[in-house]
């Protein structure tokens, strides 16, 4: 597999170009601009199951052009935070703001329509749709998607399906997956299947970015794909939020990190100014 | 070709045809969505009944049977409004539980759903004909055939018809599930919450599923009642859903045409080929044994072949077909 490290790979938003931007692309230079306003901000959000806190009181912000690390040991609770953000778990207090808009309680589909996206940490593929499928379905709603418009004459989604696929394969062959287009996602090793899960949330429309541990399972020359890519995309103006156990990756791409333990924030900064926090070791090496 | 094998084969054709719109449907919920639709026969049922009293014309109180809603509408009027019924009973079912509940939770609702029809239909005489349900329900377009519905030529057409409403059947499910539409049901299928990541709407799409669903179950009850002029509660009791999931899963879940082939070697092919076996015990023995055999068959098909008699195709897309041609990536098994 080859790439460009001075391009970064080809990212699905760029090729689209082309063809006409991505509402992501499309957005008001003002609002897109590195460092502009929060894409997305939580206050103080929690979540409480019975007597047990497993978030209490978040408070953290990323902006578009920014990649925010999420740092801590297992059952930190960060899992957790980035469920609430997402929309899969209901927080027990307050508040998501996505783009300036509250979003707490959303459901994920609503929020994905406001092109906020996200991967698991179990790598969530759809394992009786082949690769490409995987990927056509990250594709914005449009023609073909209701059951009048497919029952009804002409097939116009045609159309635009043609250029998903093309969108698509070029996707696989910049992760080296090409050859795999039309296997079963659910035959894929966990680590390729990671990579499907991560190149479907670019395929259209992403401004908010959440990855939940996106090396694991990765082989290292993978990583570095993965890394150029998350880049690229930071460089297009997506905000990034990213839960990641692997430090180099984590110091070489988060502009900030937040670090929690037990459910709270125990050091937000810059990876280099964290890392020599007592709370942030005693964290690590104690628990 | 004797006189005899026609009624026969037309039989065969007309249930075959009644069994595959029926599993077609299922196959879109369940198959295709994962939508657990255990009370998948009281939609056939509702749009039987829908049917005959729509053919049946008003009830009379000297009747022997008493229904709501009588009316004497031609030909195709009792199908088409059986297959809204289906359908709007289908999405009332659904809407009450799949906003709410998980697809398993579901499921129990909808069979506690199929065991409170059938206990209503039974126990309300007026209803739809009680326990004794409706009978003598005029076949259609007999007029064509000079009054005479029971000859050669009346039963040839009506199995024709039957082919030809489970060929549109087939045509109106293949669009779906090969289009972008059916693969987001896949997903919904295969991971839900990765769908709804995905800003997948799993209210939209299986409403939509359960609507046409719904449809074809109410088409296929309509067809069913017409041919055999009578429909009773002991007909769509609850295990009559267990006997289409079965087709689903010996045919192979998600395909089309495995639905279409779990139609024919199941509720057909099992009906029919027990009466070719030597009989042994009492009348109730053979019945029972059905019943086992249908119950075994997903047992060994989810053990040895859970993939079904004819999995689930896979969509492989054509190459890229260059700018130049700019071909459509037609879908290839």
């Amino acid at each position: 597999m080859t790439t460009d490290s001075t391009r970064g790979p080809q990212t699905a938003s760029s090729q689209a170009g082309a063809a006409g931007a991505t509402p992501a692309e499309a957005a008001a230079p003002d609002e897109r601009a590195v460092g502009a306003r929060p894409a997305l901000e939580t206050r103080a959000l929690g979540k409480t199951y019975g007597g047990l806190s497993a978030v209490s009181n978040v408070s953290l912000a990323v902006r578009y052009g920014e990649i925010l690390g999420i740092i801590g040991p297992n059952g930190a609770g960060k899992s957790t935070l980035v469920g609430m953000i997402a929309g899969a778990i209901q927080p027990s207090g307050g508040d998501v703001v996505l783009d300036g808009t509250a979003v707490t309680g959303w459901r994920p589909q609503a929020l994905a329509k406001l092109g906020l996206r996200r991967t698991f940490q179990v790598a969530a593929v759809f394992p009786r749709l082949t690769v490409l499928e995987n990927l056509l379905l990250g594709v914005s709603e449009g023609p073909g998607e209701s059951v009048l418009s497919v029952l009804g004459p002409g097939r116009r989604w045609r159309a635009r399906e043609r250029e998903q696929v093309r969108r698509a394969r070029a996707l696989l062959a910049t992760f080296g997956l090409a050859s795999k287009e039309s296997e079963y996602a659910g035959n894929l090793s966990g680590g390729e299947q990671r990579l499907v899960e991560i190149m479907r949330t670019t395929m259209s429309e992403v401004r908010t970015l959440l990855l939940d541990e996106p090396m694991a399972g990765v082989n290292p020359r993978m990583m570095c794909v993965i890394e150029d890519y998350l880049l690229n995309l930071r460089s297009q103006g997506v905000a990034v939020i990213m839960i990641e156990h692997r430090m180099e990756s984590v110091e070489r791409m988060c502009d900030s990190v937040v670090v929690m333990a037990r459910g709270e924030v125990i050091a937000t900064g810059a990876m280099t100014d964290v890392r020599q926090t007592e709370s942030v070791v005693n964290a690590y090496l104690v628990g | 070709m004797s006189t005899a094998l026609v009624y026969y084969g037309s039989l065969l054709l007309v249930y075959g045809a009644v069994y595959g719109i029926a599993c077609a449907g299922l196959n879109l919920q369940f198959g295709v969505t994962g939508v657990v639709n255990f009370a998948y026969i009281i939609f056939q049922a509702a749009g039987a009944y829908t049917a005959a009293v729509l053919t049946l014309g008003p009830s009379s109180p000297v009747s022997f049977q008493h229904y709501v809603g009588g009316a004497t509408l031609p030909f195709p009027i009792p199908l088409i409004a059986a297959a809204a019924v289906g359908a709007l009973l289908a999405l009332g079912v659904g809407l009450l539980g799949i906003r709410r509940l998980r697809s398993d939770y579901l499921a129990i609702v909808l069979l506690a759903a199929s065991l409170i029809a059938t206990a209503v239909a039974t126990n309300q005489d007026g209803l739809v004909g009680g326990a004794a349900g409706l009978a003598l329900v005029p076949k259609p377009l007999g007029s064509l055939f000079g009054g005479i519905v029971t000859n050669e030529s009346y039963n040839l057409f009506f199995s024709l018809l039957a082919a030809v409403l489970c060929a549109v059947s087939y045509v109106i499910v293949h669009r779906i599930t090969e289009s972008p539409y059916g693969r987001r049901c896949r997903a919904l299928r295969d991971n839900e919450p990765a769908a709804m990541a995905l800003g997948v709407s799993p209210f939209r799409h299986q409403a939509g599923v359960l609507l046409v669903g719904g449809a074809l179950a109410g088409l296929s009850g309509a067809l069913l009642v017409e041919y055999i002029s009578a429909w009773a509660p002991s007909g769509w009791l609850y295990p009559e859903t267990f006997v289409f999931f079965t087709a689903l899963i010996v045919g192979g879940t998600g395909s089309n045409w495995g639905a279409l082939v779990g139609a024919i070697v199941v509720p057909l092919g099992i009906g029919e080929g027990a009466r070719y076996l030597p009989q042994f015990g009492s009348p109730e023995l053979m019945v029972s044994l059905q019943w086992i055999v249908i119950g075994l068959l997903p047992l060994i098909f989810l053990w040895f072949r859970p993939q079904g008699l004819i999995p689930e195709r896979r969509r492989v897309f054509a190459a890229d077909p260059g700018a130049a041609r700019d071909r459509s990536p037609e879908v290839t098994s």
